[in-house]
């Protein structure tokens, strides 16, 4: 649903060839009911001669009875969550192996993304699968004496999200008379991402004179630290090096034609 | 995008109805210091667990639609986006 008159949504439906429904609300009623107007028109929000009433963008999962059962905003209008973020955060199933996997003597880890593709202001889900062997555990979050687990994003410029850590289980030594979090088997590690324009992305973009590009391919390096031990030994802590590839192009700069755009009251 | 066969199978009977638009023209600039005015995330929208607005809105094919006619049997991704024009 947009602020934007139905002749802009269905010339912009066409461009794309969009076939799912494109709402319209020009006057921003149903927005205001959501309360969703975002209230900043300045220059730094919206083009001067665009009429006010924008909304937030944002994701709602409704029940058919119309429940709220997950929404989904960003802070900043270049904040966005992409649709697949948001289908692998409802079906984390969903998220598919990228080309590239690491591993080591002791864990194999499958990296994952939830987009390839995206435009910059784009959030982006990333995320290590981690595959133990038998027998072997690593220390979660929390524990104490030991080295948990851990993903770490060199990110350059590139804004951290929300991170989420599966839920562990408690392993008991009996020798030691100590319980400790683990993870054991195969457990994954999800970093949401911004794909913001910075200095080194905007001289990229520079070449390019709007419209649909083929896009800048950003490496995303990350370090998995963990400590794998079994019940007998602990090998000594390590760390995995990551690599995920985004492919981040420039925003669709072309606007609907003159004659149907809608203007701001003066 | 994700495997199609599993996207159906997660998406069996949800409508994913108005997804990612590409929106454009406005350079990135941070917003205006001390910038006022601003409806705090959690605050944009009702809460997870409250009902939406009944809300009856055209789409681009002149047909108006509401959460009846757009939900499926396991619910709606409904989005809101700035602008389809610029």
């Amino acid at each position: 649903m947009t602020y934007d008159n139905p002749e802009i949504l269905k010339e912009f439906a066409q461009r794309f060839h969009i076939t799912y429904p494109l709402l319209a609300d020009p006057q921003s009623e149903v927005i205001g009911r959501f309360g969703l107007i975002d209230p900043d028109n300045s220059p730094a929000n919206l083009l001067e001669d665009s009429k006010t009433g924008l909304a937030y963008p944002g994701f709602f999962f409704v029940a058919p009875d119309g429940t709220i059962k997950e929404k989904y905003f960003g802070e900043k209008y270049y904040d966005r969550f992409t649709a697949n973020n948001v289908l692998v955060k409802l079906f984390p199933e969903l998220l598919e192996v990228s080309a590239t996997h690491a591993a080591d003597a002791h864990i194999r880890v499958d990296l994952k993304q939830s987009d390839r593709n995206a435009v910059i202001g784009s959030r982006v889900t990333l995320a290590a699968t981690v595959h133990l062997p038998e027998g072997v555990h690593v220390y979660a979050p929390g524990v104490k004496g030991y080295k948990p687990v851990q993903l770490t994003l060199q990110t350059e410029g590139l804004p951290l999200k929300d991170s989420f850590y599966p839920p562990s289980h408690p392993l008991t030594f009996g020798e030691l008379d100590e319980t400790v979090p683990v993870y054991t088997g195969a457990f994954e590690i999800r970093q949401d991402v911004l794909v913001v324009l910075d200095k080194n992305l905007r001289e990229e973009y520079m070449r390019f004179e709007g419209g649909r590009d083929s896009g800048t391919f950003v490496p995303i390096h990350g370090l998995l630290s963990y400590q794998a031990c079994t019940d007998k030994v602990c090998y000594p802590p390590a760390t995995l090096a990551l690599e995920w590839m985004v492919r981040v192009h420039q925003m669709d700069n072309e606007r609907s034609p003159e004659g149907i755009r809608d203007h701001r009251q003066k | 995008m994700p495997d199609l066969h599993l996207l159906n199978k997660s998406l069996r009977n949800i409508t994913l109805c108005l997804m990612f638009l590409v929106e454009g023209g406005l350079a990135i600039t941070a917003a205006p210091a001390g910038q006022t005015g601003a409806v705090p995330v959690a605050e944009r929208g009702p809460a997870v667990g409250q009902k939406i607005p009944v809300f009856a809105a055209r789409d681009q094919f002149g047909k108006e639609q509401t959460l009846a006619s757009l939900t499926g049997a396991d619910g709606l991704v409904l989005l809101f986006v700035r602008s389809a024009d610029w």
